[in-house]
């Protein structure tokens, strides 16, 4: 089954066990609910493969369009997520510095309070959340610079020796 | 009569098996006062020239919440001890900082107001700051958002001043009750990057209750063991 990638600011608020209260109670803890922000009723997802070769890929992307590179967090969920939650998915080309991560880019679209409530409390349940630290993400950008996947403009992202 | 926090600090590091290694060489101000370190006086006449040079920058930046580059670079080495005081009002201004902080959203890899705020503040007061962080960190009213990314931040800032209390204060917030705190020392042993944190980590994380963060201080090990291959094939 296809899983999504959803980029997230702060892992913590994903702890399953901090949220657990909330998710026996039949809620969901506020806090997640802030890395869910939409822009235009849509939110940006990425596409795993099946393997999930491609998950340091799609964290390198995202990293380098921030100011400066840091750790970087993700929530993966089972795109059946998105019929519980009544979700529609459009594939559509991302931004990112890497042609390959853009193609696997997709919008969650038509998204409401409700929905993304429902999301967040499935992504809870049933997905699992990690980050890639810092120091990996620095090796990724000076691998993805040599192999020529990421453009060269993205060395001034690279910490100062 | 109730021991002072920052004491209650230095005690736990003094004891502690993971206190930070001497070969710091910054614990004790006979070692900085060696025939190869610059006079007392000129450090303080230095560290000031950082400071204003730094303030200055900020203050001409058209982008009101960029920061200067400033990950893992020493910015002022200095003779002071790790220990300070805990002075009453930069521990008030600690928390009114940390109260305009709970107002920012912060993002992973982006400059923020808050970030700004603490790093001047670690310049300006050194070792004080990190005893008025922690102050704010284990206070009873304490926001365990700003603390956690308060401690994250910290161990972007190479001041050799601050290694020693800044190492005990992380140590200390591995076992701090709110699992985000806990989540931001982790992180800041991450970007410390200092391998003599590995049986540090290693102590804590067996008796770490929430899963995710057994994984993450798992990499943090793991990232730690390939920085201490690293070093020692430099020798």
């Amino acid at each position: 089954m296809v899983k999504l990638l959803r980029k997230v600011d702060k892992q913590r608020h994903w702890f399953r066990t901090d949220a657990q209260v909330h998710l026996d109670a039949g809620d969901v803890p506020a806090d997640p609910l802030g890395d869910l922000r939409t822009s235009d009723n849509k939110l940006s997802v990425y596409q795993v493969d099946e393997d999930r070769s491609n998950i340091e890929r799609i964290a390198r992307a995202l990293a380098c369009g921030r100011q400066h590179l840091d750790d970087v967090g993700y929530v993966l969920f089972d795109v059946s997520v998105l019929e519980k939650a009544s979700i529609d998915l459009c594939l559509i080309d991302g931004t990112t510095h890497d042609s390959a991560v853009n193609k696997c880019h997709a919008d969650l679209i038509n998204l409401t309070g409700n929905k993304l409530v429902t999301l967040a409390r499935h992504i809870l349940l049933e997905g699992e959340s990690d980050i890639i630290l810092k120091k990996r993400i620095v090796d990724l950008v000076r691998e993805g610079l040599t192999s020529k996947e990421l453009p060269e403009k993205v060395r001034e992202k690279l910490p100062k020796i | 009569m109730p021991v002072p926090p920052i004491q209650r600090l230095e005690q736990t590091a003094s004891t502690a098996p993971s206190q930070p290694p001497d070969n710091f060489g910054l614990i004790t101000p006979k070692a900085e006062t060696s025939a190869t370190s610059p006079s007392p006086d000129a450090l303080t006449v230095a560290r000031n020239l950082v400071f204003v040079v730094v303030l200055s920058a900020l203050s001409v930046s058209p982008r009101p919440i960029n920061l200067p580059s400033w990950g893992r670079r020493e910015i002022v080495a200095s003779a002071e001890s790790a220990r300070a005081e805990v002075d009453p009002v930069l521990v008030e201004e600690m928390r009114q900082m940390f109260e305009r902080g709970a107002s920012e959203f912060f993002e992973d890899g982006m400059d923020s107001n808050f970030a700004r705020e603490l790093l001047l503040s670690v310049i300006e007061h050194g070792n004080a700051a990190i005893a008025a962080i922690a102050e704010y960190v284990f206070s009873s009213t304490a926001n365990s958002e700003v603390g956690s990314e308060a401690l994250r931040r910290l161990a972007d800032v190479e001041d050799r001043r601050i290694l020693a209390s800044r190492w005990a204060l992380l140590e200390r917030s591995l076992r701090h009750k709110s699992s985000r705190v806990r989540d931001g020392a982790i992180l800041g042993f991450a970007t410390l990057d200092d391998h003599r944190a590995l049986e540090l980590l290693k102590s804590v994380e067996t008796g770490e209750p929430v899963p995710e963060l057994r994984k993450l201080i798992q990499k943090v090990i793991e990232q730690l063991g390939v920085t201490n291959g690293e070093t020692a094939a430099q020798g």
